[in-house]
């Protein structure tokens, strides 16, 4: 786990930026409709984000190799963070404040 | 019982260029093994795909006669310090060697003089420091087996001296070490291996160096 969470150091103010914004129109429109969009946006804008890592961060893979994680494994487990952080954000948005 | 790691048929190609075709090397715990070779004849891409982030086309790798396959990166049996930069730019040295599982005490007996550096992150350190500790990261890893690609670079002369010795200290792993000083690789090496023409030859005499055109005298 602290590896991933070091590896999503790499997406956590975008990541984080995008969630806040999907848990601001939720409140902001007094309505949950919008969590269906920004899931699809998450899920956009995550792959995004890992091909620019991909592509323009590479040589931090040797590290994580290393720590026994491979590109894909890396990516996997933290798409799947940054998706738990989002859908219990959201969850709690919904609670709280509709 | 030292662990024994040996690798062979690692074919690899860039386009039309074939790069590794005849390649035998074998590591036993306990031994430092030395690999030279010219500029560009596969010596980072062959540690590369026996460490398993390089794909080959083939390649034979085991360990105590073990055929390692599939993602074996895993299993964490080797530990590759690359040519490049290792820890990644946002990761703070004391953060990567917990993540390593390095007991820092024992590089700080070492080199006291890294104790300073601990909360620093690897931009804030001098390309030296970096490197050593980088290397010392590897070193201390919990693989039995470590490829160490050019370990000296970048480090001031007394630390070379004082990482040899650390490197020939150690005798719980294997460890391979490549590196354009070739001087300092033979000093610490107790077997040396040429990469030449795609194929490791392994050298018996210095005098072999200048025959297969690796050095132009001894």
């Amino acid at each position: 786990m602290h590896v991933v969470l070091t590896f999503y150091r790499n997406f956590r103010f975008v990541a984080s930026a995008i969630t806040l914004f999907g848990c601001y129109l939720v409140v902001a429109s007094e309505s949950w409709l919008f969590v269906m969009p920004m899931f699809w946006t998450k899920i956009f804008t995550n792959v995004i984000l890992g091909l620019l890592v991909n592509y323009f961060s590479a040589d931090q893979f040797c590290f994580y190799a290393n720590l026994g994680y491979n590109r894909i494994r890396l990516f996997a487990l933290t798409f799947i963070l940054d998706m738990v952080i989002w859908g219990v954000l959201s969850w709690l948005t919904i609670k709280i404040f509709l | 019982m030292s662990s024994v790691l040996e690798f062979d048929s690692v074919e690899l190609s860039f386009g039309e260029r074939r790069i590794l075709s005849g390649i035998y090397m074998r590591c036993q715990q306990g031994e430092v093994v030395g690999l030279l070779g010219r500029n560009g004849c596969g010596k980072s891409s062959l540690m590369r795909a026996v460490f398993g982030v390089l794909e080959p086309g083939h390649q034979s790798v085991r360990i105590d006669g073990v055929s390692l396959q599939g993602d074996y990166l895993a299993s964490r049996q080797i530990a590759y310090l690359p040519q490049g930069n290792l820890i990644p730019s946002y990761v703070e040295l004391h953060k990567a060697f917990s993540l390593f599982k390095v007991d820092v005490e024992l590089i700080y007996s070492v080199f006291p003089e890294a104790r300073e550096f601990s909360r620093y992150k690897p931009g804030q350190l001098s390309g030296g420091w970096q490197r050593m500790l980088e290397t010392l990261l590897i070193l201390h890893s919990p693989a039995t087996f470590c490829f160490l690609d050019e370990p000296f670079t970048g480090l001031m002369p007394i630390h070379i001296e004082t990482m040899k010795q650390h490197i020939a200290n150690i005798k719980t792993k294997g460890i391979i070490i490549s590196d354009h000083m070739h001087r300092h690789v033979t000093e610490v090496a107790n077997r040396i291996y040429l990469l030449t023409n795609g194929r490791t030859i392994e050298i018996q005499r210095r005098e072999q160096l200048v025959q297969y055109g690796y050095l132009n005298e001894v």
